[in-house]
């Protein structure tokens, strides 16, 4: 099922995980910048990280019909497909604000 | 028990009941043609045991295992009336993403030994028909679905696709809807009208004038 799913990500999400990673970029910038205890950051960081999944499921939602019975018979559903990606998105995201803590912290 | 059962399908469409009732059984070694006019429910039908239509009510076991979503059991693949791959994947990764088992012997035939570098829409309209059912055909499902599989093909192709079926039958069921009856004649074991929103079998093409499918003047 990885193995399907890698081949799903590389050749179907580029576009979303760019722009998802980009504003995971923008917000650990900002982070670094303003200090890692602004509660009002993180709140706001997780507004952006929401409207930026809402926004992939609108574009894959412009290739459903496309789409459906490709990933159907892999015995994929779109829960499944996107919500991988998401846990993706989200470890990585987590993991490079533990990093730059980190750096922070003993720089 | 190796055997695709569907029972008590109903659905309708906007008010309208396009199935009701409808009683279907494939087994392993079985080819089960399904025919009907434009709009009598065979897609919807295939669908519905697919998975991808939530229907009114149905009741649907596979190898005697209650069944909510077909796709995620593993056991049924549909190849859909139109394109359904990606066009710009390569005909060796979909192999490598569909086909485990029997890859050698998909590899063996020649549209996908001569083409494998290429992509599918690169192909002409036909041998991507053809490539697309074969995938699915040699995939690892034990239950294909098949919705038009003769349509776009020229009868050398058809007839080619016929033999990949009948290859795999000792291993595999098949539920095979279209609208060339003769093709669905030749190659089904056993063949269901569905007609008013119920199905009937069909033993012999005087069934299918009984019930309106075929035209009186067709024998």
């Amino acid at each position: 099922m990885y193995q399907k799913l890698k081949i799903l990500y590389v050749h179907h999400f580029k576009l979303v995980f760019v722009l998802n990673f980009c504003l995971s970029l923008f917000f650990l910038n900002l982070f670094y910048l303003k200090g890692f205890d602004k509660i009002n950051l993180y709140n706001l960081a997780i507004a952006f990280k929401l409207l930026g999944y809402a926004t992939t499921v609108g574009i894959e939602k412009l290739f459903f019909s496309y789409r459906i019975f490709y990933y159907y018979n892999l015995n994929m559903s779109y829960r499944k497909v996107l919500g991988y990606f998401f846990l993706l998105d989200t470890f990585l995201f987590t993991s490079l604000l533990i990093f730059c803590w980190l750096c922070q912290s003993f720089m | 028990m190796s055997e695709l059962y569907v029972d008590s399908v109903a659905h309708s469409f906007g008010g309208h009941s396009v199935i009701n009732n409808v009683y279907l059984k494939c087994g392993v070694g079985e080819v089960v043609g399904v025919l009907g006019r434009n709009g009598s429910g065979k897609s919807t039908l295939l669908k519905i045991i697919f998975g991808s239509i939530k229907p009114n009510y149905k009741f649907i076991r596979i190898d005697g295992e209650l069944v909510q979503k077909g796709y995620l059991t593993h056991k049924i693949i549909y190849l859909p009336q139109g394109y359904f791959l990606p066009q710009y994947l390569s005909l060796e990764l979909l192999v490598n993403l569909y086909v485990n088992k029997y890859r050698e012997q998909l590899l063996a035939i020649d549209l996908f030994r001569e083409h494998l570098k290429m992509r599918i829409g690169d192909l002409s309209g036909g041998h991507r028909r053809l490539a697309e059912a074969l995938l699915m055909i040699y995939s690892d499902a034990k239950y294909i679905l098949l919705d038009e599989p003769f349509s776009q093909l020229a009868p050398l192709i058809s007839e080619q696709l016929k033999h990949h079926i009948r290859e795999l039958l000792p291993e595999k069921g098949f539920i095979v809807t279209d609208h060339d009856y003769q093709q669905i004649l030749e190659v089904s074991s056993r063949v269901v009208l569905i007609h008013n929103g119920c199905n009937y079998n069909i033993g012999h093409t005087d069934d299918l004038i009984l019930h309106g499918y075929l035209p009186a003047h067709f024998v």
